[in-house]
């Protein structure tokens, strides 16, 4: 039951689409989209991160594993080190800011650095396939040493009637099979 | 620095006898520190002790293999053209090059990348290239030396254990009483477990003990775990420690296997059933972690009514296998989508990699049998609870590498830590389970059998 979807097949149903250029304007949008997401995530802002979400999220970080070139299996699509819709995102959220939750009280600082990002035309209106590299930096307590995590992030965004930007779907594609983090008591 | 026949000698004169005082029932912290006492642990425990590597569905078919770590030695685990399991070191036997680069695969040979020399699925060397204008008929001659190194094998629902230590006791002897709980837990259907693909694998900044002998622990669930109250999983009554479950049965082996399985009917509020129920009520009714009434109807079939009995009173909550696996079932609100209980089944195991650091692997187990509603439900309440996102283990791992922040500095490291709270063997009328068994409230015995079995092996 482990059949695994091929890195080549995912690419080719997730960005279908017209690639967007730099300059369009919803390019831009979803630019700052990106930025302002990262930064609510960065300063711990974890209900305004949940408003970016679209009642319809699925959030999801597959296990990869190391294959030989070509076997186009370098992830899971049942093992998940995360698998979110916006119910248990809510649980998690509540359980951080309302509960004594010790692996986030005091929390670890994080930033996330969200580059090389491509943009398609995505299914439905008004809807867009993201793609973007992101470095998480993880500080913890008065730890010198950080934890450095890197992915791939296949993000499904849709703009509201109001034109309000939300993400719809994110799938992590850690380069680490080995997850370098004692646990991921943050988003990324 | 081994002064045989006295016991394990450190360089400084202290013996490792002297770390854990088995009068007061204290255990040095200076034990998770030391390179040169997990030197001694890498030799004189995870190269001789049955280790967890793999379950047998993740290779259903010849060929099929994943790459692992048996303590510090890479290996491969393959499924032979028999259907049999091999475990063979993931070493070329002529210059010790790693043989396998991926982490999973299928594959007929296995072909060194330095020179070219060729192993079959069952580690058997099967020739190099150019071999007469190299070799002439000195590798025929000694070929049979030139098998990869295998270690021997262990099966216990659908786990795939190995050992390297061939002289080492077999499977069934290391198990010994524990496997009684373990059949009862994880064979409990006609078809078993299987996993939901590779296991999740994460670092941990501790030492390997830190949760090695925590697995025995039920005392930190209210302080640590105090959010899993807080969100309903566990402690409905705050003041009443059985809900946060704490109470029920704690069991220990010589061998250093320990168990706690609570109490359902005081853990949880079920309605509807009264403790009067029969035990096939009862089962039926709620059945265990993973189960559905479909297969409660089968568990007849494989267990013993005292098997049953546990199921349906006390069941299995942690199961540790000395010195580096356990089995964890659970029904947790946590991440179910209607609020209601879900099952969380893991198996676990974790490397040593040094003094302050181990790797950890986490597998979800679901019966094989599950309908696909039953495997989803199981699969999402897992992972949102154990593994590397998992919320309650997040919280244990701030316990684990908190101690190891202490023991950095030589004035803690010469500190203690306590295992005073004694039960005695309590067990329970007409109670089938072997072993050490502590009926009550989870204290301390079953850890410091834990600790009993530590010092034996590492010659104390």
């Amino acid at each position: 039951m482990n059949e695994t979807m091929t890195a080549g097949q995912t690419a080719t149903a997730f960005a279908a689409g017209r690639r967007l250029r730099a300059a369009e304007p919803r390019f831009l949008e979803i630019l700052e989209f990106l930025w302002e997401e990262a930064a609510l995530l960065d300063s711990d802002d974890l209900p305004g991160w949940r408003d970016l979400l679209d009642e319809e999220i699925r959030y999801r970080m597959p296990v990869c594993l190391t294959r030989r070139r070509g076997s186009g299996e370098s992830f899971e699509t049942e093992a998940m080190h995360f698998d979110e819709d916006l119910a248990s995102l809510q649980f998690r959220i509540r359980r951080f800011v309302e509960t004594q939750a010790w692996a986030a009280d005091p929390p670890s600082r994080a930033r996330r650095f969200v580059t090389g990002i491509r943009i398609w035309e995505g299914r439905g209106k008004d809807s867009y396939d993201v793609a973007s590299s992101v470095l998480v930096v993880r500080t913890m307590d008065d730890d010198f040493r950080t934890d450095l995590v890197t992915a791939e992030r296949r993000d499904r965004v849709r703009f509201s009637g109001e034109g309000a930007a939300r993400l719809v779907e994110r799938t992590i594609i850690c380069d680490q099979t080995t997850i370098g983090t004692h646990n991921l008591a943050i988003f990324l | 620095m081994m002064a045989e026949g006295s016991g394990a000698q450190l360089s400084d004169g202290v013996f490792i006898r002297d770390l854990i005082d088995t009068e007061a029932r204290e255990v040095s912290l200076r034990v998770h520190h030391d390179r040169e006492i997990f030197d001694l642990e890498m030799e004189r425990i995870f190269a001789r002790s049955w280790l967890p590597l793999a379950h047998e569905s993740e290779i259903p078919n010849p060929g099929d293999f994943v790459r692992r770590y048996a303590g510090q030695d890479s290996c491969l685990v393959v499924r032979r053209e028999d259907g049999s399991i091999g475990v063979m070191l993931n070493a070329c036997t002529h210059r010790g090059m790693t043989l396998c680069r991926e982490e999973k695969g299928h594959s007929q040979t296995f072909k060194c990348p330095y020179h070219g020399w060729a192993f079959g699925k069952d580690g058997r060397f099967l020739g190099a290239p150019f071999e007469k204008q190299m070799y002439g008929e000195v590798l025929r001659e000694t070929a049979d030396d030139l098998h990869l190194v295998t270690a021997k094998t262990g099966i216990l629902g659908g786990m795939i254990f190995a050992n390297w230590d061939h002289d080492a006791e077999d499977f069934e002897a290391y198990l010994g009483d524990f496997a009684w709980y373990l059949r009862a837990a994880l064979e409990r259907t006609n078809r078993g477990f299987e996993v939901i693909g590779p296991p999740q694998r994460q670092i941990m900044r501790a030492n390997w003990k830190l949760l090695a002998e925590q697995l025995a622990d039920g005392y930190h669930a209210r302080a640590l775990h105090e959010s899993a109250g807080d969100m309903g999983t566990l402690g409905h009554d705050v003041h009443d420690p059985a809900s946060w479950g704490m109470v029920g049965i704690n069991v220990s082996t010589p061998g250093g296997h320990t168990l706690r399985c609570i109490d359902t009917r005081l853990a949880y509020s079920f309605a509807g059933i009264g403790n009067d129920a029969s035990v096939a009520e009862r089962l039926a009714a709620v059945p265990p972690p993973g189960a559905n009434a479909e297969m409660v109807a089968q568990f007849p079939e494989n267990l013993s009514e005292g098997q049953m009995r546990l199921l349906a009173d006390t069941p299995p909550l942690v199961m540790g296998l000395f010195p580096g696996t356990d089995f964890f079932m659970l029904m947790s609100v946590g991440g179910s989508a209607d609020g209601g209980h879900g099952p969380v089944m893991v198996a676990r195991a974790w490397t040593p990699r040094a003094p302050d650091l181990f790797e950890m692997l986490t597998w979800t187990l679901v019966e094989r049998d599950a309908p696909p509603e039953l495997r989803e439900q199981t699969r999402l309440t897992t992972l949102r609870n154990f593994g590397i996102s998992g919320f309650i283990e997040q919280d244990d791992a701030e316990a684990w590498q908190g101690i190891q922040r202490s023991v950095q500095g030589p004035v803690a490291r010469r500190m203690t830590a306590k295992y005073q709270a004694r039960l005695g063997i309590v067990r329970p009328d007409d109670f089938e389970g072997g072993g050490d068994v502590y009926a009550g409230f989870s204290r301390d015995d079953a850890q410091w059998a834990w600790w009993k079995r530590y010092a034996e092996v590492m010659g104390a």
